[in-house]
């Protein structure tokens, strides 16, 4: 089976018709495996992530994925966003609030029902399916936002910083979630600013900045991009200083 | 669980996602008690635009609905609903005039059994804060909790002229009977459904 992928092209988008543009004639393509986007604040970054997953639409250009655009309803179904935070709806459960997600896509009731208690166990949240989302720490609750993403079983997942306040320990075991997530069938796009842990994890590393792409490869090209005299556990972040840096 | 069960199930999510059972459904109830209680009371209040006048318990009791209504309908996955395959939008307009309906059929019910004109006009009143809760909500949604509330009083401070007379725009303070109030209040609930359905929440 074809596995399409998102496609931005010559993107522009702004807040507002006299606010500066974000991005300015983009044009990107979601790669395979697990991808990380990484770029200073302000960048563009969310902005791009939620142009992919239909969220915000484009000034100018076109988001596709495959012959659909992101403006169709079957663009939605096979795209997921996970935010920076996660809302914890009052009243309800883990596997409530995963299932409510899927029956918001459209799935049948009993389904989108199962398919919450397999989503929370990829995330390795079965146990705590019957907790109150209220009463999960921040950690879980970010889990709960994964499998909300996965429960209708979306090709491509759209992860916008979902590591941002979490202690290291908490860090490496969610990287291992993602990390486990990405497979030849599930394209993961995720914003960070965690370059140090992440970066010769990732399949891909793509750079934007000035509401550009700065830089877009896989994982050993971009670590090429730091200074052969660079030491091992710094390269991630001295490539990024390259990709960031303006050329000559 | 069983298949049949958990079909419904699901479905009843969304009413427990909105805090129907929680939250809405205790406050109309309260809504219901408490006009059939309280729709004698009347207490003497100053006007600011002319003399002392008595105001009707049964003006701020629209507010019991009105606010939780704000409420539950701001308990959102923000993300997923934005996102939606599902008319969630059309669902909570259901809600909302399925929620006005009662009152409305609730302050009818106890004005004519009781001959009590404030009751009757409750239900309309109900429907013109709505309105106007839903209009600022889409366009400010941080005002759109305290609007209602700011309305009732307004119509109790400035609402009236010197010979208590209530001004077109108050609505809150026309007698049940009253066309203009009447028409004021749907247009303004009509205006309230259409802008919920119609304009997309903000993202930043």
């Amino acid at each position: 089976m074809t596995v399409h992928t998102v496609q931005l092209d010559n993107v522009s988008f702004s807040y507002g018709r006299k606010k500066p543009r974000i991005l300015d004639d983009l044009s990107y393509t979601v790669p395979e495996g697990f991808t990380l986007l990484l770029g200073p604040n302000g960048a563009g970054k969310s902005t791009m992530l939620k142009l992919a997953c239909g969220m915000n639409q484009p000034a100018c250009g076109t988001v596709r994925l495959g012959r659909f655009t992101s403006r169709d309803r079957q663009f939605l179904a096979h795209v997921a966003w996970m935010p920076q935070s996660i809302t914890a709806m009052t009243g309800l459960t883990a596997r409530e609030q995963v299932a409510y997600t899927g029956w918001l896509k459209g799935m049948g009731k009993s389904a989108a029902w199962e398919a919450a208690a397999e989503a929370l166990d990829r995330v390795q949240m079965r146990e705590r399916g019957d907790v109150r989302t209220k009463h999960l720490s921040g950690g879980q609750l970010r889990r709960v936002g994964v499998a909300s993403a996965l429960v209708h079983g979306a090709r491509i997942l759209l992860l916008d910083e979902p590591t941002a306040g979490m202690d290291p320990t908490q860090r490496r075991v969610f990287r291992d979630l993602i990390l486990s997530l990405a497979t030849s069938e599930i394209r993961v796009l995720m914003s960070t600013h965690d370059i140090s842990d992440l970066a010769e994890e990732a399949d891909h590393v793509t750079v934007v900045g000035d509401g550009r792409v700065m830089f877009t490869g896989d994982t050993p090209a971009f670590l090429r991009l730091a200074p052969a005299q660079t030491r091992p556990e710094r390269r991630g972040e001295a490539a990024y200083a390259a990709a960031i840096s303006p050329r000559p | 669980m069983p298949a049949r069960f958990r079909d419904g199930y699901i479905v009843i999510l969304w009413w427990k996602a909105r805090l129907v059972p929680s939250v809405l459904a205790p406050s109309l109830a309260a809504f219901f008690v408490v006009t059939a209680a309280t729709y004698q009371w009347s207490a003497a209040f100053p006007s600011l635009t002319g003399g002392n006048g008595t105001v009707r318990f049964l003006t701020f009791v629209p507010l019991i609905v009105v606010s939780p209504l704000h409420h539950c309908l701001t308990q959102r996955l923000e993300a997923a609903e934005l996102l939606s395959l599902r008319p969630v939008r059309r669902h909570d307009a259901a809600l909302v005039v399925t929620t006005v309906a009662l009152c409305a059929v609730a302050g009818l019910a106890i004005g004519t059994l009781a001959g009590d004109d404030a009751a009757r006009a409750v239900g309309r009143n109900v429907a013109f804060l709505t309105g106007l809760m839903l209009t600022v909500n889409a366009l400010l949604p941080k005002a759109a909790a305290g609007v209602p509330v700011a309305w009732v009083l307004i119509a109790l401070f400035l609402g009236r002229d010197a010979f208590h007379r209530p001004y077109f725009w108050s609505v809150l303070e026309h007698r049940a009977a009253s066309p203009l109030a009447l028409a004021e209040a749907m247009l303004c609930f009509a205006c309230g459904l259409a802008v919920h359905l119609r304009r997309r929440p903000r993202t930043t």
